[in-house]
C-alpha cells in the first residue's frame, strides 16, 4: 500500500508526463482510497492549468537597443582602460623629459638674455621664467648629485619610484573595477 | 541551429550585427525567465540586458555541442538567482497595465482585469517560493525544459530536479489552499495530465 508522500511524488511526475503505466495505476488506486490526496490532486491540477495558461511576458521594444548600447559602452571602457595605461606611461616619460629640460635650461638663460630682437618686456618675462626654471633645475641637480653620491639615497629614491608606480597601478585597477561593477549593479 | 552557430562565429569575430541577431532571437525567453524570477518588469529588463552582456563576454567559452538557448538561459537563471539571494527579494506585485504585455489578441476590459488578477496571483505564488524552487518551476512551465535539460543547466542531478519540482508544487498548492483566490478552472481543463479520478 502506497503512502501519501509517495503518492505526491508520483503526482508530480504525472503532471510532467513521466509516469510509467504501472506507477500510474498505483497512483489511481491510492487516489480512489485517500480523500486527502484526491483533494490535493485536484489542487495540483488547478495549479498546473494556472501555470500552463499563464501569459508569456513580452520584452519591451527598447531591450535590444539597451543591450547594444551597453555593449558599446563596455567596449569603449576597455579601450579607455588601455589608453589610460598608455597615458600614464606618456606622462611619466613627459615628466622625466621636462625635468631634464629644466636642468638644461640653466645653461640657456644667459644666451637668451643676449638676443637683441626680443621685445624688452617679453625678454624680461622670459629671463625671469628661465631663472625660475633654472633654480628648479639646480634644485633637481642637487638632489641628483646627492642621490648619486649617497647610495642609500639612490636606493630610497628607487623604492619611492617603485612604490609610486604600484600605487598608481592599484588606483587604476580599483577605479576600473568600480566603474564596471557600478554599471552592473545599476537597477 | 546552424544559423545560430554561424551568428556565434560571426559575433566572435566582432560582428555587432551578428550579436544583435542573437539578442533578437533569444530576448523573449530570457526576458520571460527574468520576469518570472525577479517579479518586476524593470528588474527583468536590467537582468536580461546583463545576461546578454555576460553572454557576449563568455561567448568564446560556448560549446557548440550544447543548445545555445540552454546556455544563455543558464546565464540568465544564475544571474537572477544571485540577484535574489543578494537582495532577498520578497514578492513585488507586477506593475499595472503598460510595462509587461502578455501575448495574445486585445481583450475586453473584464477579461483584461481577470487576466491581470491571475497574473498577480501567479507572481505572488512564485514570490513565496525559495529561489531554487522558483527557478525549476519557471524553467518547467515557461521554458518547457525537460528534467535532463534543467539538471544540465543548473549543474545538478535529475533526481534533485524531480525533488525540487515536487516540493515546489506542494508549496504552491499549500499557498493556494490558504485562500489566495484564483479563478474557477473549468472541469474540462483538469484532464491536462491524466485524471486518476472517476
Amino acid at each position: 500500500m502506497m503512502g501519501c508522500d509517495d503518492a505526491r511524488e508520483l503526482m508530480s511526475l504525472r503532471l510532467d508526463g513521466r509516469l510509467a503505466p504501472a506507477e500510474d495505476e498505483k497512483l489511481n488506486r491510492h487516489l480512489r482510497n485517500c480523500p486527502a490526496c484526491a483533494g490535493e490532486w485536484l489542487r495540483w491540477q488547478e495549479l498546473d492549468v494556472l501555470l500552463r495558461t499563464a501569459p508569456v511576458a513580452v520584452p519591451p521594444e527598447h531591450l535590444m537597443a539597451g543591450v547594444m548600447a551597453r555593449l558599446r559602452q563596455q567596449r569603449a571602457r576597455q579601450i579607455g582602460g588601455g589608453l589610460f595605461v598608455i597615458g600614464l606611461q606618456a606622462c611619466a616619460l613627459g615628466i622625466v623629459t621636462l625635468g631634464w629640460l629644466v636642468y638644461c635650461l640653466r645653461w640657456l638663460a644667459p644666451v637668451v638674455s643676449q638676443v637683441p630682437y626680443l621685445v624688452p618686456v617679453g625678454r624680461f618675462a622670459v629671463e625671469h621664467l628661465l631663472r625660475v626654471l633654472g633654480m628648479l633645475g639646480e634644485a633637481t641637480g642637487v638632489l641628483v648629485k646627492a642621490a648619486v653620491a649617497s647610495r642609500s639615497v639612490l636606493v630610497a629614491l628607487a623604492y619611492a619610484l617603485l612604490a609610486g608606480s604600484l600605487v598608481a597601478m592599484w588606483l587604476w585597477v580599483v577605479l576600473r573595477t568600480r566603474r564596471v561593477h557600478g554599471n552592473t549593479m545599476e537597477a | 541551429m546552424r544559423d545560430e552557430r554561424a551568428l556565434v562565429q560571426q559575433a566572435l569575430r566582432g560582428d555587432e550585427k551578428a550579436f544583435a541577431g542573437l539578442v533578437a532571437a533569444f530576448q523573449g525567453p530570457v526576458y520571460n525567465l527574468c520576469y518570472r524570477l525577479l517579479g518586476t518588469p524593470m528588474e527583468a529588463e536590467e537582468a536580461a540586458q546583463e545576461t546578454f552582456l555576460r553572454a557576449y563576454r563568455r561567448l568564446h567559452t560556448y560549446n557548440p555541442e550544447q543548445k545555445l538557448s540552454s546556455w544563455i538561459l543558464a546565464i540568465a537563471a544564475h544571474y537572477c538567482i544571485d540577484r535574489l539571494r543578494r537582495r532577498r527579494l520578497a514578492s513585488t506585485p507586477i506593475d499595472e497595465a503598460q510595462s509587461t504585455r502578455p501575448e495574445g489578441a486585445p481583450q475586453a476590459p473584464e477579461e483584461s482585469l481577470l487576466r491581470r488578477e491571475r497574473e498577480r496571483e501567479i507572481q505572488d505564488l512564485l514570490a513565496r517560493l525559495p529561489e531554487s524552487y522558483r527557478t525549476v518551476i519557471v524553467l518547467r512551465y515557461w521554458q518547457d525544459l525537460s528534467y535532463e535539460e534543467m539538471a544540465e543547466m543548473l549543474g545538478t542531478t535529475e533526481s534533485a530536479i524531480k525533488s525540487k519540482l515536487h516540493r515546489a508544487r506542494e508549496l504552491l498548492a499549500a499557498n493556494m489552499k490558504e485562500g489566495r483566490a484564483i479563478p474557477t478552472i473549468e472541469r474540462s481543463e483538469r484532464s491536462v495530465a491524466g485524471d486518476g479520478l472517476r
